[in-house]
């Protein structure tokens, strides 16, 4: 996934994160620290999937039906490109 | 010791840039005097203690460039002064007008040019925003209540009222459309504009121009939070190379010398960043780049003391500014001293 503006993304153990190139802040849960980290290594949907079921204790549909909501929730806030922009 | 008279000194409700303007001077230079000079004895600046060293007051413009100059000449003549930083909008085509004649007397201020003040009016956004590929809202001049009529029919609502100095109103009817516009034209004269409104955040730039098109101090932030009457009272400084390139491009092309503040609306749809204002001065947050080592109006006195401006290092986010207000005590007598006399040394080693 093209993930250049998550990685100018300033953000803490905590999950409190800044956009420096629009001001923005974010408060992101422990969960979505993780997988943006993951997105950061250059994880696709498929990898971001299988590390959550194997590290939480989720049925990989629910894990996917979560992963599309918080994806897309980035993708509103302009920190991910919309799906058609998408660079895999 | 160098001696500056700075305006704009009231920082109550809709604060002037003055008092940031004399916090990042004292900031930079220990061996400084500062002269306030007001046109109100409540402009609050002057009751803090850390501001002005001495205050006068002084006719607004409109009242004549002979009455402005007189009074200067004889302040001047109770305490000199090398430098002046004038910080209202409404003072800058007066100063511009002044400027060789006050240079003459050993005053020295830096303003943009002529053509670039009259390029950056209200009216002419426009035309400047294509000459330097900026986008802005669409825009219509009009003198008259059918011309005004027109305009929105063709604009539609919701839209803008702006007068052609000061204030801008969000109308959403004809009614309140013709409310404005006769309140303004009232005020202000015309022309009047009418603005399409562009739904979206808004954003600052503040920057110093070194007239040769270099811009030696830039700041971007986008406004946290926005007054009942639209100015920022936080804001976050931020860095999008989309609003940069729209900002230099603004001061190139004007060869903008001096301090100013551009004003942008970022389209939420889009993302495109509008145009909205360009002000001939520093805006009211001045001082809040200063504090992280970003001190604009310091530049303002490299260049007038030393001829150059050195181009401060970016602005780096990570840093937000809240507008906090509080009550000063203040004695009565000062206040009479400056009603009676016209003028009042608020510290004792300064003769006024």
């Amino acid at each position: 996934m093209y993930t250049a503006k998550l990685r100018d993304l300033l953000m803490n153990e905590n999950g409190f994160a800044f956009d420096p190139s629009t001001g923005y802040t974010y408060n992101v849960n422990p969960v979505g620290v993780e997988v943006i980290g993951w997105l950061k290594e250059g994880c696709d949907e498929a990898e971001l999937t299988r590390r959550l079921t194997a590290e939480y204790d989720v049925d990989a549909p629910t894990a996917q039906r979560d992963l599309e909501a918080f994806l897309g929730a980035l993708q509103r806030n302009g920190l991910l490109p919309q799906r058609e922009e998408v660079l895999v | 010791m160098i001696t500056v008279a700075v305006t704009g000194l009231h920082a109550g409700e809709n604060p002037q840039p003055g008092v940031g303007v004399v916090r990042s001077l004292r900031r930079r230079f220990a061996d400084l005097r500062i002269v306030g000079l007001v046109y109100d004895v409540l402009e609050s600046g002057i009751y803090r203690d850390d501001i002005a060293d001495v205050v006068y007051n002084i006719p607004y413009p409109s009242t004549g460039l002979e009455a402005v100059l007189g009074r200067l000449d004889y302040i001047r003549a109770r305490t000199p002064f090398d430098i002046l930083i004038p910080t209202l909008d409404a003072e800058i085509p007066a100063m511009l007008k002044l400027q060789h004649v006050l240079a003459a007397r050993g005053v020295r201020m830096l303003l943009p040019s002529p053509e670039a003040m009259a390029a950056r009016q209200k009216s002419e956004l426009p035309a400047l925003a294509t000459a330097c590929g900026v986008p802005t809202p669409k825009s219509r001049k009009v003198l008259d209540v059918p011309g005004a009529l027109a305009a929105a029919e063709e604009l539609g609502y919701p839209l803008f009222v702006k007068g052609p100095y000061y204030e801008a109103y969000k109308v959403e009817t004809v009614p309140a459309l013709l409310e404005h516009f006769y309140a303004l034209m009232g005020r202000w004269g015309g022309p009047i504009i009418l603005q399409e409104a562009i739904v979206g955040q808004e954003f600052n730039v503040m920057a110093v121009g070194d007239g040769d098109g270099n811009a030696a101090g830039f700041c971007t932030i986008r406004k946290m939070i926005v007054s009942s009457q639209g100015k920022g009272y936080g804001g976050i400084v931020m860095r999008d190379p989309a609003l940069t390139d729209a900002g230099l491009a603004l001061i190139r092309h004007l060869k903008w010398r001096g301090p100013c503040e551009l004003e942008f609306i970022q389209d939420e749809g889009s993302g495109t960043y509008y145009l909205l204002e360009i002000n001939p001065r520093f805006p009211a947050w001045v001082d809040f780049p200063s504090t992280i080592g970003h001190n604009m109006p310091a530049l303002i006195l490299d260049a007038l003391l030393d001829g150059r401006m050195t181009p401060l290092a970016p602005c780096e986010p990570g840093y937000f500014y809240i507008r906090h207000t509080e009550d000063l005590t203040c004695r009565v007598t000062d206040m009479g001293q400056l009603t009676t006399f016209g003028e009042w040394a608020c510290r004792a080693t300064v003769p006024a």
